[in-house]
């Protein structure tokens, strides 16, 4: 009997301590799973960081102009050496064009990224909520010679308004979210009536215009990286950085309030200024890029959902992956906008939509809709 | 040492939801349930205690200071999380809220787990949270309320989409969250048997104020129930345990 006792004993304390090293062993791969997800997320970035750089060297090597490889790199790394002509499409066309590319598409699919985790809303992105529209109108007010802002010059009177209509609009936006008692669907539905508005005014525009102003304004709305310039390029290149350093300091708050606003608040976040902070961001990066190049649609909206269903919705990584698809994709758009017809660059809010919505529908049949 | 609400008020324009409100002094380790009709002011006076202002800072304070954002946990009875993050992941971004750097801090992810499993929800580590079904989000938000060992447990509605099996997880652990840290729970709950079962105090609210107040096998009775909620029932004595059964 005694023996007994001592062999249940025994057998319970063994099967304890199974237990409990099958516990152990299931926190081990638990934590291997979630580092493993975390190295894959590093991994996605160095990709996309390659793929950018990879885009952005091929969209300088592609040109309607017939330069070789051996011209292109020769051209780049010993101007000295090249034609003036060679010198003038690479340093004064090509280089200006690529460059802004990877800017302009990384600028507004941040700004993408983030009002649609301010608002939590995923059809939020520059152009749903009228901003990429009032870019259009402001330029339109200028081609008509309605307005004129004094004190700037001449060429720059249409980027001037476009950006001051731009960061109007996302002001406006920024105010209506801030108000308490309009929910965020409010703040969409707004966004939506924005951009109707705009479009109207636009329209009524366009009629009142001349021949001439019509086909400016026409080409001006189709968004082209041809109005790319070393001093955009240069203030995009020192604001963009700085922009982004504010957004990714505050990244937890970011990723929390996504989570839910009622957690957020409880979690002493102060949901109004960071939305409020981070909408005025978002409308400056907004308002340079769309008054730089124009509007370029999708960007906005593709870039941040490929990144959040590649990488999830940890701010840290969510927000660099969403810089980097948007520099990408627009780097495409980029390239063929210049190789499907030969001699002719077509515009390029037409090969954002080719190369962006096939991919993105690609997505939402593989991933069931699900960000 | 203690928690108390003293003449809250809270008023949508015209309509008042609670009218100058004081409960008795609710002290360490002590679960409260809050109980009533649907808009009686429950959530409501959770709520106050969820915010970072509140019109008279003193109406609710915790240790005789008015209680603070940093003191409480909270599980909203809109417990769905619609971000593509994973558990673990949402564990430590509450776990670095305040932090300055992106860096994680050191075991964070092994600190998430061991709350996780204590919870009975380690099977959820790696599971991405919009993917979760009603009842295992309402669980993790419980592990997200107490994953910074608030000393003020607010928790609205926290067993509403569980079955009965994790419903008694669910408070087991809150009692013993609240017993080992000498923490305080508040929290609103439908179910007169479990507020029985599981609360030390009981707070019954009715007409825009505190109806009683007390342990729960002393102050809910048919009159209370027929009062508050305007019910017949009767109550059992089951094993000395009292078990509310409604007649309709």
């Amino acid at each position: 009997m005694k023996q007994s006792m001592t062999l249940s004993d025994s057998a319970f304390i063994e099967q304890g301590s199974v237990k409990e090293e099958s516990k152990t062993n299931h926190l081990t791969d638990a934590l291997t799973i979630h580092h493993s997800r975390l190295k894959k997320k590093k991994v996605a970035l160095v990709v996309l960081f390659f793929l950018s750089l990879i885009g952005l060297i091929a969209d300088v090597l592609i040109g309607s102009h017939g330069l070789t490889l051996g011209q292109v790199i020769s051209g780049v790394f010993n101007p000295a050496s090249s034609d003036i002509v060679t010198q003038t499409i690479i340093w004064d066309i090509r280089m200006p064009m690529s460059l802004m590319a990877p800017f302009v598409g990384g600028a507004l699919a941040i700004a993408g990224a983030q009002m649609q985790t301010t608002l939590n809303n995923p059809l939020a992105d520059p152009y749903t909520f009228g901003v990429s529209a009032s870019a259009g109108f402001g330029a339109s007010l200028v081609i008509t010679h309605i307005v004129s802002i004094p004190y700037i010059p001449e060429e720059y009177q249409i980027a001037s308004m476009a950006f001051v209509m731009c960061m109007l609009t996302t002001f406006m936006i920024a105010g209506i979210s801030s108000i308490k008692r309009i929910s965020i669907e409010g703040v969409m539905l707004f966004g939506v009536a924005t951009m109707f508005a705009y479009d109207g005014m636009l329209t009524m525009m366009q009629y009142i215009a001349t021949e001439t102003q019509l086909q400016t304004l026409i080409f001006w709305q189709m968004g082209s990286l041809d109005r790319g310039s070393w001093g955009k390029i240069t203030t995009l290149a020192i604001l963009l950085p700085i922009v982004m350093a504010i957004m990714m300091k505050d990244a937890w708050k970011l990723s929390s309030l996504k989570v839910g606003l009622e957690r957020a608040e409880s979690m002493g976040i102060n949901v109004k200024q960071l939305r409020i902070k981070t909408l005025l961001l978002v409308s400056l990066i907004t308002s340079l890029s769309v008054s730089f190049v124009g509007a370029i649609g999708f960007v906005g909206l593709v870039g941040p959902h490929i990144a959040r269903m590649i990488l999830g919705e940890d701010q840290r990584f969510f927000l660099p992956a969403s810089f980097l698809l948007g520099a990408v994709l627009v780097e495409l758009a980029s390239i063929a906008s210049k190789s499907v017809m030969p001699g002719i660059i077509l515009p390029l809010t037409v090969m954002m939509s080719a190369v962006g919505v096939p991919f993105f529908i690609f997505l939402i049949i593989k991933k069931g809709g699900k960000f | 040492m203690a928690l108390n609400i003293n003449q809250l008020s809270v008023a949508f324009g015209n309509d008042i939801i609670l009218d100058n409100m004081s409960i008795p002094t609710i002290y360490p380790g002590e679960m409260v349930s809050l109980i009533g009709k649907n808009g009686a002011g429950k959530s409501t006076l959770l709520k106050q205690m969820t915010k970072r202002i509140r019109p008279n800072a003193d109406s609710i304070t915790l240790n005789a200071k008015p209680l603070t954002l940093n003191d409480i946990g909270y599980l909203p009875q809109d417990h769905r999380v619609s971000a593509n993050i994973t558990v673990i992941e949402l564990l430590i971004t509450t776990m670095h809220v305040d932090a300055n750097s992106l860096f994680t801090k050191a075991k964070s992810a092994e600190k998430a787990l061991t709350l996780l499993d204590k919870i009975g929800i380690f099977h959820l580590a790696n599971k991405i949270c919009s993917e979760l079904s009603g009842g295992e989000s309402q669980l993790v938000g419980l592990a997200q309320a107490v994953v910074n060992q608030p000393s003020v447990l607010i928790l609205d509605e926290p067993t509403s989409a569980l079955d009965m099996h994790n419903q008694f997880m669910l408070l087991e652990y809150v009692k013993s969250y609240t017993r080992e840290h000498n923490a305080y729970a508040l929290m609103v709950i439908h179910d007169l048997n479990l507020a029985i079962q599981y609360s030390d105090k009981v707070a019954a609210l009715h007409n825009n104020n505190l109806f009683a107040y007390g342990e729960p096998s002393r102050i809910i009775d048919q009159v209370l129930i027929k009062n508050v909620f305007n019910v017949n029932s009767q109550i059992i004595q089951l094993e000395q345990h009292p078990v509310v059964v409604a007649c309709l």
